[in-house]
């Protein structure tokens, strides 16, 4: 099997509008990747999830907690790392800190942008590398 | 539980067992180098599938096959027009 892939990047503004229940674009994400059959996965960047955290309620966490951590699903944490944490900090000095580590992600990647904050992506990453959710 | 990053199937303990399994099957098994390893990759894509929808299901999400298709056609299409940009050609 070969390794699979981070195909999808979610950002803060995702990651809360799913535990809202207001996001089905972001479920249709999910059954995505897993319709790929182990060949990608779905990237949460640890500071999209810290902060969306922050932002939910009990029962919304819960939501967000189950659909990012349990580790026989197709979503995977993307551990912010030393070498990324001065250009994350110097995005997020335009931008909301989720996004910022989500842009880098993204980059790193090659994968696909899923959020709300289309505009403020636009400014860091190129159009095709961005999915606006609706 | 174990919080999931970057990783996937970490090594584990082994076990030995014998099961039964139809002919068709045992056909498909005898044609490849392991069928140890090729269950275990079978169980453990059936095993992600159920726990993902599931995860859904629990979440109070109910989605479509046609949802799924159409947020697919998306992705390849922003996926195309990216390799174009990098390859350097137009999309």
């Amino acid at each position: 099997m070969t390794t699979p892939q981070i195909r999808i990047v979610l950002d803060t503004a995702a990651l809360v509008a799913y535990a809202h229940l207001e996001s089905p674009a972001v479920g249709e994400l999910i059954l995505m990747v897993e319709e790929d059959q182990g060949a990608s996965l779905i990237g949460v960047p640890a500071l999209a999830y810290l902060h969306a955290h922050r932002s939910l309620a009990a029962d919304e966490r819960a939501r967000l907690v189950a659909m990012a951590t349990n580790p026989d699903s197709v979503v995977v944490i993307l551990p912010l790392l030393g070498d990324d944490t001065p250009t994350v900090a110097g995005i997020a000095a335009e931008v909301e800190d989720g996004l910022a580590h989500a842009v880098v992600e993204t980059r790193r990647h090659g994968a696909t942008l899923a959020t709300y904050m289309g505009a403020a992506a636009r400014r860091h990453l190129e159009e095709d590398d961005i999915l606006d959710l609706e | 539980m174990p919080i999931k990053c970057y990783r996937r199937y970490p090594d584990g303990m082994t076990r030995k067992i014998s099961i039964s399994v139809p002919d068709d099957v045992a056909d498909t098994l005898d044609g490849v180098p392991n069928a140890s390893a090729y269950i275990a990759e079978a169980v453990r894509l059936r095993r992600r599938r159920d726990t993902t929808r599931g995860i859904l299901k629990n979440a109070g999400y109910d989605i479509a096959p046609e949802r799924v298709a159409a947020m697919r056609a998306r992705v390849e299409h922003l996926e195309a027009r990216r390799a174009a940009r990098k390859a350097g050609t137009a999309a």
